[in-house]
């Protein structure tokens, strides 16, 4: 028996079914993750078509079914389209980024309003993001807080100690968190490998955790600091979520071959062993100081077209002072 | 369900537009065919599916191995200076179909999407700068799909194609014809309005 609810979404996905049919994956705020299925989306008279659209926010109403059965969607009213969401693609490409990370960590049909009211907003803000790389980051820190897996920044994941924390504290995805150096060397050969992270980086992420409203998104990172945070914070995710993110990397690529400095900084990727560990990629020696992330530049691809001289529009020139505070 | 016509209806049940109950239907009829005719006749079409077809090495589109580049790239007349970029080939039947385009096509395969787990990689970007570079391209039509992440692929695409010095268009979104003002998006005709046309 079906029931006929009223409810707000955000498309994450379509998929198609049929010729003119498709299932939309929905992020919604009252019943969490959940497909419907839109018969005849696609035909030029549907009362559905262009009343939802990935990344935008709808008003829709639809026949629930038991368990995490497909719904049938019955009416569907766009209210909020994002435009700037298609009109600027390093913007797009962080949303669908996003997109993927919520269609892999949320249950489906498990209502979480406060998950759902930062992505809205986070979606809203994102449109004018100067660095959408940054702004995802930020958001996928923000995901995993709210989903009670948010690394440990402000004190080591092992000892529980606040300070000293060395310079250059070690992140290790496993240990949940910043590692001292003395559980640091404890853990060397336990449990996956240890990313060092430079001062300046551990500085803005206290300034993020510490920022108010997901409407204020943080001033962009360089990117000699935001590409070894985003890596960092990937392996983390993957570690955390018993999955991968294909796409965020697909993604990432993307973002970052706009970006001026593009062949600079980057790191080889980071996998998970069979036992859902980070793998081990290089020797502690090798890492050294942000080494991890230093050693890996890639060079110009030989396909590469000639646009060079005149980047895209995704990561702006980095700033000459690190940003330690957001707007509350 | 015995193994041979599970099988059958497995794989049959993988192709678009199929169903489970629609893939036991044909493989029950063809199990049902007596003299084999149909049968015999469907291995002979999908073998000749797959030593015969092939996609064109320059458009991306599906053509015969024997004609390789396809009838529509080696046309003469052609309009050689204008490509139209589409997602799927099946955009380019669409196209063709309605008339109005007489320049050359370039199928890229896909769009910038992470939930479909395709990057610029996948898609026949690189091919597409390439052909406009040593084709000497006048101008390209983008023609993708219109939701979000279509719309930001042919944003990526223009701008790298700007990069190229050659000029980028893309196809205009409106009202569909026969449709009823009153019955349309509030999305659809803002971009009606705002890319209306002079009479």
């Amino acid at each position: 028996m079906s029931e006929l609810v009223h409810d707000l979404g955000i498309p994450l996905r379509f998929t198609p079914w049929r010729t003119t049919s498709r299932y939309v994956h929905w992020f919604t705020r009252e019943h969490g993750r959940i497909v419907t299925l839109i018969r005849g989306a696609l035909r030029p008279k549907s009362f559905h078509l262009g009343q939802c659209d990935l990344f935008a926010t709808s008003d829709l109403v639809f026949y629930r079914r038991a368990g995490d059965a497909i719904h049938l969607l019955r009416e569907c009213r766009l209210l909020r389209p994002r435009p700037s969401l298609r009109t600027r693609w390093a913007a797009a490409s962080a949303a669908s980024a996003a997109a993927e990370l919520l269609l892999r960590a949320l249950p489906p049909s498990a209502p979480h309003p406060r998950l759902y009211d930062l992505t809205s907003r986070w979606l809203d803000a994102l449109g004018d993001a100067p660095c959408p790389e940054t702004a995802l980051v930020w958001f996928e820190l923000r995901v995993l807080d709210l989903e009670g897996l948010g690394p440990k920044l402000d004190r080591c994941a092992g000892c529980g100690r606040t300070h000293p924390l060395p310079s250059e504290a070690a992140f290790n995805p496993a240990a949940g968190g910043l590692l001292c150096g003395q559980c640091r060397a404890q853990r060397a050969d336990q449990r996956g490998i240890s990313i060092p992270l430079p001062r300046a980086i551990l500085d803005a992420l206290s300034a993020w955790r510490h920022a108010g409203h997901p409407t204020h998104l943080p001033a962009p990172l360089p990117p000699r600091l935001l590409h070894p945070l985003s890596d960092a914070v990937g392996a983390f995710l993957r570690f955390h979520l018993h999955t991968t993110l294909p796409g965020r990397d697909l993604m990432l690529e993307v973002l970052r071959e706009a970006s001026p400095d593009r062949f600079a900084l980057r790191p080889p990727p980071l996998t998970m062993d069979s036992n859902g560990r980070v793998a081990k990629l290089a020797d502690a020696q090798d890492l050294g100081s942000c080494g991890a992330i230093r050693g890996g530049s890639t060079p110009p691809s030989p396909t590469r077209p000639a646009v060079a001289g005149s980047p895209p529009a995704g990561c702006p020139p980095p700033p000459t002072n690190i940003p330690t505070e957001t707007s509350p | 369900m015995i193994e041979p016509l599970e099988r059958l209806i497995e794989v049959l049940a993988r192709l678009p537009g199929l169903g489970r109950r629609s893939a036991e239907r044909i493989a029950l009829r063809l199990a049902r065919d007596r003299n084999r005719a149909l049968t015999d006749e469907l291995i002979a079409a999908l073998t000749e599916l797959r030593t015969r077809v092939a996609q064109c090495r320059l458009c991306g589109g599906i053509t015969t191995a024997e004609a390789n580049p396809c009838a529509i790239c080696t046309d003469p007349r052609r309009d050689p200076g204008i490509l139209c970029v589409v997602e799927d080939p099946a955009d380019i039947a669409a196209i063709e179909a309605s008339g109005a385009f007489t320049g050359r096509y370039h199928a890229l395969l896909g769009r910038l999407s992470a939930v479909r787990g395709e990057g610029r990689h996948h898609l026949r970007a690189d091919e597409l700068f390439r052909r406009v570079e040593s084709e000497h391209i006048e101008e390209v039509v983008l023609a993708l799909d219109t939701d979000a992440e279509s719309e930001a692929t042919a944003r990526w695409l223009a701008e790298h194609l700007a990069a190229l010095r050659v000029k980028t268009s893309r196809i205009a979104c409106g009202l569909p014809v026969g449709s009823g003002i009153a019955y349309s998006d509030p999305q659809t005709l803002e971009q009606a309005i705002r890319r209306r046309v002079p009479l």
